[in-house]
């Protein structure tokens, strides 16, 4: 241990952001960052007089010219943030209570059925003709005559009626609104949207078709991102683990994607199966169908890895910087969604924090349990674990104790699951007897999956509440 | 996210050999998995799934005949089969289905997307819902064979166990309440019975004909997740069943109503209902029987 040096002095190192050392491009991206950060949650005045602030600081301690810049990009930042008008806060259901409403929004989650009739719940309202936000969730109960799917959009119009629900909160009911679905926005390209629909809805079939439950929902959310159809309380028991990351399409499944293709760089060469790597990625992400979120995962992992192949490993902080920076260039809302706060923050935890958990596992034990593998698992989810914590806990108000043990637990499985899930899924489309033999081996560690997420997330300590 | 640690951990050299010794205790568990997982209790089972609100009852005979009874309001149903079914065990060989509501049937077209089924039986009709013409989809697009049911048909399982059909009278009744119409049966195996009432309507009930020597009955489903309006009480009197199961979830109708559970428990007639106990198991080797029920 002797020639590495020690956490506190890795952790000052960190927190004394000896800029001369840092990349310019690094400097450039965490000024924009922070610019658009400023730029959406301070005014336009108190951003710029922020950044004016730290310039100032900086350019008595240090050199002019470099930092001047530095500040151009940051104010770049929060002026394009300024040109976006600011959305009308949303109202409020109880503004709306007992009264005549038209609203449209979306289906959350599965209907649930009765004899005759369905309840379902909407999120995501605005009000029809003036197109304001609304804030909050309604349930609806309608006639089980038509079918509606999680996710469609739908208008509504009816009484809404509040009462006091458990804890505090109020519940919002519509009863036999009228109801006129809405019509898909038109997507570019929907024919071949239309084609991967196909082919996403066959592959779910083959593994409903082969695999018992609920480990076939389990192959479909590791492999496909489809978390839709996993049984409710085995949702639950997933979310008290601390494993819900595994079954949406994001950047996790997209790192053993291309961890794939990064293997076959044996083969192909670096520059090939990087672009190789690409392809399947881009195909990957098509083909779960995932939204914003995961082409975010897509371009943050696609940099990532080139900065690697490249050589240049020890730029990946570089590469994080400079990847969040060109997507807010894109979206600077991405900010505020807490999909991309959770991927960046986690990144950033396992490249800084990770050596830092390395060394203070070291120092526990050097022999023994601490096997090498077991070690890297328990550092890096340590490390994601701790840098996503106080956003975790600021939006949900709850986090998994049990997270940073079953996190290493299904660390080794997971790309077992995804490598078996994907040759039934390719087998499937050839030889359904064929599928069934593959999915049987794709069982077991399915199998332990589910063992692991029962037995964690039937502790009663799982999950603390804060 | 989180691209280069897990790479870093992930890229290392191919190397098949790696894989031996991985395969092959993955290849030892599942064939002890499968061993183990092989059905070697030869007792009939008659188990009412905890499906919510709805229905949805499995029967595997004595020599390993797999019915399943109506679906429940949703793909719940599949879960319970993943668990009572072997995992290599995709087939089903009889589906019923009592009646076209949703809360029946919607979970019905969940197991035909996922499972082999052999054979259907239903009365078709002229329904609109929309769960109705996806079942029918489905059962046309696989192929599936159809039997109609009416009273006096007599569907055998096994050598030993049969369902009896007591009703609808005919197959092609125009109504507008479906439960007037939903099928009606009676499990016989040996000696034991159970009779299976889904959702039928006091009307029903007072015309039904239970065939003379099963009036000694051992299970009875009571109707219509307890709802007061399907009450007989001369039928429970008649049918005197030893126990009393209510297939019953969360609602806002107050099923089971206090009518129905005191119809039955001042008869000293035990109630298990699957909203408190979960789902209820009956075994039987056709002359005794025990019952269990599961969360």
């Amino acid at each position: 241990m002797a020639t590495s040096p020690s956490y506190f002095r890795r952790l000052k190192l960190f927190l004394a952001l000896n800029f001369s050392r840092l990349p310019l491009i690094f400097l450039l991206s965490l000024s924009w960052l922070f610019g658009s950060a400023a730029g959406i949650y301070l005014t336009p005045l108190l951003a710029v007089a922020g950044g004016l602030i730290i310039l100032a600081v900086f350019l008595i301690k240090r050199g002019p010219v470099a930092y001047l810049s530095l500040f151009l990009i940051y104010l770049l930042a929060v002026l394009r943030l300024g040109l976006f008008s600011q959305s009308s806060p949303a109202t409020t259901l109880d503004h709306l209570a007992s009264r005549e409403v038209n609203l449209q929004g979306t289906v959350d989650g599965p209907p649930r059925y009765y004899n005759q009739t369905q309840r379902l719940f909407m999120f995501d309202l605005k009000d029809s003709v003036s197109l304001r936000p609304v804030a909050g969730k309604i349930e609806i109960t309608t006639s089980a005559d038509v079918t509606y799917e999680p996710g469609q959009q739908l208008n509504l119009s009816g009484t809404l009626e509040l009462t006091p629900g458990q804890g505090g909160r109020t519940y919002a009911e519509i009863s036999y609104p009228k109801i006129t679905a809405r019509p898909a926005p038109p997507k570019p390209f929907s024919g071949f949207q239309k084609m991967l629909d196909n082919i996403r809805q066959k592959m779910l079939s083959i593994l409903k078709k082969t695999l018992p439950e609920p480990q076939a929902s389990l192959a479909a959310g590791v492999i496909l991102g489809m978390k839709e159809q996993l049984p409710a309380e085995f949702a639950n028991q997933l979310k008290r683990a601390g494993l819900t990351h595994i079954v949406v399409a994001s950047g996790y499944n997209i790192t053993i994607v291309l961890s794939f293709s990064a293997q076959l760089a044996l083969f192909l060469g670096k520059r090939l199966s990087l672009i190789l790597g690409l392809l399947l990625t881009v195909f990957y992400a098509l083909l779960t169908g995932g939204g914003i979120p995961v082409w975010r995962a897509v371009l943050m992992s696609f940099i990532a890895l080139s900065f690697e192949m490249t050589g240049r490993e020890r730029e990946a902080r570089t590469a994080l910087f400079l990847s969040a920076a060109f997507i807010t260039l894109l979206q600077p809302e991405s900010l505020t969604e807490l999909s991309f706060q959770l991927s960046f923050l986690a990144t950033f935890g396992l490249l800084y924090f990770t050596p830092v958990f390395d060394d203070m596992l070291s120092k526990i034990h050097r022999r023994g349990l601490g096997s090498k593998y077991f070690k890297e698992a328990l550092s890096s989810t340590l490390a994601a674990q701790v840098a996503t914590l106080p956003v975790l806990i600021g939006s949900f108000g709850q986090v998994s104790l049990v997270a940073p043990i079953t996190n290493c637990l299904i660390f080794i499985v997971t790309p077992l699951i995804m490598g078996l899930s994907g040759i039934t899924l390719f087998v499937g489309l050839f030889s359904a007897g064929l599928a069934s033999l593959v999915a049987w081996l794709a069982l077991v560690p399915l199998t332990y999956f589910v063992k692991v997420v029962e037995f964690f997330g039937n502790l009663p300590w799982a999950l603390l509440r804060i | 996210m989180g691209a280069p640690a897990y790479l870093t951990i992930l890229i290392r050299k191919i190397n098949l050999r790696r894989f031996f010794w991985p395969g092959l205790v993955m290849l030892t568990i599942l064939v002890w998995a499968a061993v183990l997982s092989f059905p070697r209790d030869n007792r009939l089972l008659l188990k009412f799934y905890d499906v919510g609100e709805g229905d949805a009852i499995f029967i595997r005979t004595e020599q390993g005949k797999k019915v399943l009874i109506d679906g429940g309001p949703d793909g719940r149903v599949v879960n319970y089969l993943s668990k009572d079914l072997p995992f290599y065990d995709r087939t089903l060989d009889l589906m019923i289905v009592t009646h076209p509501h949703a809360d029946h049937l919607r979970g019905l077209v969940e197991v035909l997307t996922r499972y082999h089924v052999r054979r259907v039986v239903y009365n078709p009709g002229q329904y609109t819902e929309a769960v109705y013409r996806d079942f029918e989809r489905e059962i046309k697009a696989q192929n599936i064979p159809v039997w109609t049911a009416k009273v006096g048909d007599t569907l055998t399982l096994d050598a030993k166990s049969r369902l009896l059909v007591l009703w609808p009278t005919s197959i092609n009744q125009e109504t507008s309440n479906p439960n007037e119409t939903s099928i009606i049966l009676l499990l016989r195996t040996g000696a034991f019975s159970a009779l299976l009432l889904d959702d039928a309507e006091k009307s029903v009930q007072a015309a039904l004909f239970i065939p003379p020597g099963d009036d000694d009955l051992e299970v009875l489903k009571v109707p219509h997740h307890g709802a007061r309006t399907a009450l007989d009480e001369f039928l429970v009197a008649k049918a005197a069943p030893k126990l009393a199961v209510i297939s019953v979830g969360r609602n806002s109708y107050g099923h089971p109503s206090a009518e129905v559970l005191g119809a039955y428990s001042i008869r000293n007639i035990p109630i298990l209902r699957t909203d408190t106990a979960g789902s209820v198991s009956i075994l039987t080797d056709g002359l005794k029987w025990w019952y269990e029920t599961v969360r």
